[in-house]
């Protein structure tokens, strides 16, 4: 009963591989004749001629003979395909539950390799969801690659009077653009709403939600719709103050009116004015703007009566608007900048009457990009640390792979034997490809499910760290995000686990069986290579990410120590609200005197002042001014920042006084107009000669003096270069100013934070009634402007050091795999009389070695990366040596560690027992 | 007598239960133990053994008969034991209840 081949039971059981269509024809065939043999065998020993019998045995069958065989054969290939299936089927649950056996059975080898995988999954996708949430998402309304930005774009909150400009669009010049245009079906404008103060029910808490003022023709031209009641449409755009009406988003719509559905008609104040919600926009739509989700929209024409003392709406030198246009039929991106472009510079020239300012509009450079994305003030600035990130943990990624790759190596070779013994009985190459690839997919499952969801999480932590803005943490992993995390899940898993499985596979039926009785320094060669080759690989890639984040740190701390040309440890900054009250005017004037007088007689303060922006608030004012003597080339040349400040300003704040006098008491209301400027405009407009005592126009009219000159001063940002700047008297400009803000600066004799209780009760003591909106010592609102670069090296940093440790694990695993592996040859050299020195001095240059090799290949690499980081560097040069030494060091120190130990190992080996061992 | 519909699948676990046997044994088996009453076509049966052997209720080995040719043998296997008591207790019960419906019809006739 027995036969040549195996049993299927047997071939089960090694996994060997199930048999071809052809034998399944055969076996058929056989069997059929076999029947019809032992039939008529039977016939014929009841006493039938063999001829009958035959005939008997054919009649018997029921059918024509060759119509029966073909009905076996179908029926023979039908169960033998069911079975293969089946038999694959087991056999993958077999890989699976072997592979998952293995893992549990050395359950700190499975948990290091899901984990570290976890980690190069869920780091790369975390990045990858912002990356798509702020560079590659588009907005979500109808066909967003048709709409186009024009304007400049980082300049979404901004607002400028003085003068027209292309890059920031007046009301009036919106309306001309809009009415001329042919490349673009439609033309919508959002500016900025400011601070909002809303109350939703009367009496009601104040609130400040984002808010944008928009064009009536704002969600049309998107493509946006209500969910509830209506969008702006043609009942608003008609004269100022008409439309007294408000949208809001369905987030702000479920968060702060609990999705009422009797939302619509409701009434709620805006900045003292009563509006009505007229609508709720389409679940998921957050406005134009992409890092700050809107709350609420406005009719532009609802502005003058939110903001009475503003600057006119329909003055063309009142720049607050940009634009959001869709492409016409047929018309491309290219055809409508062409075409915007001409007709903004048009525009502006026949709308000035002065010819200076017409020649500079003639060359005026005008933004028009693509809107599919939307607004965005911070892409620009974001993409290139963002693309830095992305690029670092996707190396980290790398040595991941590569650690998991030696790995399996280590484990194919430890298991040299058991494949041996499998290929010997027969088992197909593929066959134990799949089961080695199973193993390690089953690896790679579990890690990118782990990855995913710390994805999840750690996209969100590092959205709202980036920009504080909790609203903005609503970064979705989306379906691009899931695709992208599969594909490297299966991408590692290939690069780890199939190739080494193919390499173990490869190897012939006897040499692992013979490797069991090998000896001295006969180990060489074969597998060992590839894991010294992985873990230069490793070290290299290592010493990128530790270059870029010692260079990243360095150039932070380039940034933080840099000198502001202010008192930055010893300054205090508090933000109240006057105009809450009503106080404008001389009362203003007075309330700043009364201020500066108590919060001056606080023991810890050196001095008070105050200013209309204030310092790091995010507020600045620009203003187009015209110097004699000087020719700008374009009209941002005669762009001059300033702020108006309080008395003894300079002073207050600790700035350094190059040349002239600080503004005091005496340039009042009624004294000559007076200005301090910083040494960046001072060299800007007058070259070398001496600034002060010269005259600049901020009106036509009324020249402003020159009385001082201080060294440039880091007011609002850290980093860059210092911005032009003019600082004005706030009582002579009192008059002009309807909305005047004040922000006090308290310099203080030592930490400013202690002074914080005193600072709010001597306000409070002045009026009770002032709103303080914040409190806060300047060096906390410093640090807090420079959270995305803080956030880059403390990320670079986590990376740098990920990759550093697993380097040093790969490179401990090597070393460890091959000290074993020549505990002969070291006892041999032990017993002819090396020393514990030369032991040690043996394994340990070993090691070192592929160190070596390893700081060698990443050297290019490391000076690429460097290359690329300039930018974000501030300053500090690719080249830096500090930089490169610390790194070099740092790598150093911890590679001679992971060798060091196995080399004391090998160099306690006793000569007789490692002898012993390999017989 | 050709054979009720379904119950082939029933007699050839019933004759695998004694022992392995191959195609024709099973064939001349039924003959004998029915006394030739029960007609089952030769290639019927074959199918049937294909079809069980697919349902995983047989297993089948290549052996050599007595006279020294090759055959294919066919065991049961557990899964076929359970479902030949299954079947057998579901059909003794069917047979029962048919053959008391038919008698008391005779009865009342």
């Amino acid at each position: 009963m027995a036969d040549a081949r195996l049993p299927a039971r047997v071939r089960r059981l090694f996994r060997l591989d199930s048999r071809r269509e052809r034998e399944t024809q055969t076996d058929a065939d056989e069997e059929l004749t076999s029947f019809l043999r032992a039939r008529s065998d039977d016939l014929m020993a009841r006493g039938m001629t063999r001829a009958e019998a035959q005939a008997e045995a054919l009649r018997r069958l029921g059918g024509a003979h060759d119509a029966v065989r073909d009905r076996l054969r179908r029926s023979a290939a039908r169960r033998d395909r069911r079975l293969g299936i089946g038999e694959q089927l087991a056999a993958v649950a077999q890989d699976i539950r072997i592979g998952a056996r293995r893992l549990v059975k050395e359950p700190v080898i499975g948990a290091v390799a899901v984990l570290t995988l976890a980690m190069g999954v869920g780091t790369n996708t975390a990045i990858f969801t912002v990356v798509d949430n702020v560079l590659f998402r588009p907005l979500p309304v109808r066909q967003p690659d048709d709409l186009v930005a024009i304007g400049k774009l980082t300049a979404v909150n901004g607002n400028t009077t003085g003068g027209a400009r292309p890059d920031l669009i007046s009301v009036p010049l919106y309306r001309d653009v809009r009415g001329r245009t042919r490349t673009l079906s439609g033309l919508a404008a959002t500016g900025t709403a400011g601070r909002l103060d809303v109350r939703l029910r009367p009496n009601g808490e104040f609130e400040h939600p984002n808010g944008r003022f928009v064009s009536e023709n704002y969600f049309e031209v998107l493509g946006v719709r209500a969910q509830r009641g209506r969008i702006f449409g043609a009942p608003e755009g008609g004269a100022a103050g008409s439309s007294p009406v408000a949208v809001i988003s369905d987030a702000y719509w479920r968060d702060r009116l609990n999705g009422a559905r009797d939302v619509i008609g409701r009434d709620i104040a805006v900045d003292g004015v009563k509006l009505t919600v007229v609508g709720v926009t389409q679940r998921g739509f957050t406005g134009d703007i992409v890092e700050r989700p809107t709350d609420i929209w406005l009719p532009i024409e609802m502005r003058p009566a939110l903001e009475p003392h503003g600057p006119p709406m329909m003055d063309r030198g009142t720049c607050w608007l940009l634009m959001v246009g869709r492409l016409a039929p047929r018309a491309t991106l290219a055809g409508a900048r062409a075409e915007l472009t001409s007709l903004i510079r048009t525009i502006l020239v026949s709308t000035t009457a002065s010819p200076d300012e017409a020649a500079r509009y003639v060359h005026a450079p005008v933004d028009v990009v693509s809107g599919a994305q939307g607004i965005s003030s911070v892409r620009r600035s974001f993409r290139s640390a963002l693309v830095t990130l992305q690029v670092g943990v996707g190396v980290l990624l790398l040595i991941v792979c590569l650690n998991l790759a030696n790995l399996v190596l280590a484990r194919a070779v430890a298991r040299g034997p058991e494949m041996s013994l499998r290929l010997a009985l027969g088992a197909g190459r593929g066959r134990l490809v799949r089961q080695l690839s199973t193993e390690s997919a089953l690896v790679g499952a579990l890690g990118a499910g782990l990855g995913l969801a710390a994805a999840w999480w750690g996209s969100r932590a590092l959205v709202s760290a980036a920009t504080a803005d909790s609203a903005a943490a609503a970064a979705r992993v989306s379906w691009p995000v899931m695709v992208f995390t599969l594909a490297i899940a299966v991408g590692a898993t290939l690069c780890f686990g199939v190739v080494p499985a193919f390499r173990a596979s490869r190897g012939d039926v006897a040499s692992p069986m013979r490797s069991l009785g090998r000896t001295v320094g006969g180990s060489r060669g074969g597998r060992v290579p590839v894991g010294r080759l992985l873990v230069p690989l490793q070290v290299a890639m290592s010493l990128v990410l530790l270059t870029a984040a010692a260079l990243l740190s360095r150039g932070l701390r380039h940034v933080e120590t840099e000198r502001m040309g202010l008192d930055r440890e010893h300054l205090l900054v508090a933000d109240v609200d006057p105009t809450r009250l009503g106080i404008t005017g001389q009362p203003f004037l007075t309330l700043g005197d009364q201020l500066i007088a108590r919060i001056g007689s606080l023991p810890g303060v050196r001095a008070v002042t105050y200013s209309q922006n204030g310092l790091f608030a995010g507020r600045d004012g620009s203003a187009l001014v015209a110097v004699p003597g000087f020719a700008g080339q374009t009209s941002a040349d005669s762009l001059l920042n300033y702020d108006l400040v309080g008395p003894g300003y300079l002073q207050g704040i600790g700035a350094t006084l190059l040349r002239g006098r600080d503004l005091d008491a005496r340039d009042g209301p009624k004294q000559p107009s007076v200005i301090v400027i910083n040494d960046a405009a001072a060299r800007f407009y007058f070259g070398g000669r001496n600034a002060v005592g010269q005259a600049i126009y901020f009106d036509p009219k009324a020249p402003s003096t020159v009385v001082g000159v201080i060294a440039d001063v880091q007011d609002h940002s850290l980093g860059g270069p210092p911005v032009r700047r003019a600082y004005t008297p706030y009582a002579q400009q009192i008059s002009d100013t309807d909305d005047p803000g004040m922000s006090l600066a308290i310099r203080t004799i030592g930490n400013p934070a202690l002074e914080v209780g005193a600072v709010r009760a001597a306000i409070a003591a002045v009026d009770p009634e002032l709103p303080i909106v914040a409190v806060n010592p300047l060096s906390v609102r410093v640090r807090a402007s420079i959270r995305q670069d803080r956030l880059l090296v403390n990320l670079s940093f986590g990376f740098g050091v990920a990759a550093l440790l697993l380097a040093a694990v790969g490179l401990y695993g090597v070393m460890s795999y091959a000290v074993t592996r020549r505990t002969g040859e070291i006892g041999l050299r032990s017993a002819l009389g090396a020393t514990r020195g030369d032991v040690l001095r043996l394994v340990l240059g070993d090691g070192l070695r592929m160190v070596a090799l390893g700081i060698v290949v990443g050297a290019p690499a490391t000076w690429l990366a460097a290359r690329a980081l300039q930018s974000q560097l501030h300053d500090v040069p690719a080249t830096d040596p500090v930089s490169v030494v610390v790194a070099l060091a740092v790598l150093g120190a911890c590679a001679t560690v992971a060798v060091l130990v196995p080399a004391w190992r090998a160099s306690r080996v006793a000569p007789a027992v490692a002898l012993n061992a390999e017989r | 007598m050709a054979l009720v519909k379904g119950t082939l699948d029933v007699l050839v676990l019933k004759t695998l239960s004694w022992a392995p046997m191959h195609a024709f044994e099973i064939a001349k088996w039924l003959e004998e133990r029915s006394g030739g009453r029960l007609s089952v076509e030769d290639a019927a049966l074959m199918q049937a053994l294909h079809r069980l052997e697919e349902r995983h209720l047989l297993e089948a080995e290549w052996g050599v008969t007595e006279n020294g040719r090759r055959a294919r043998y066919y065991r049961l296997t557990s899964a076929g034991r359970a479902h030949l008591r299954a079947e057998t207790k579901r059909l003794s019960e069917y047979v029962d209840a048919l053959t008391s419906v038919l008698n008391s019809r005779t009865a009342n006739a």
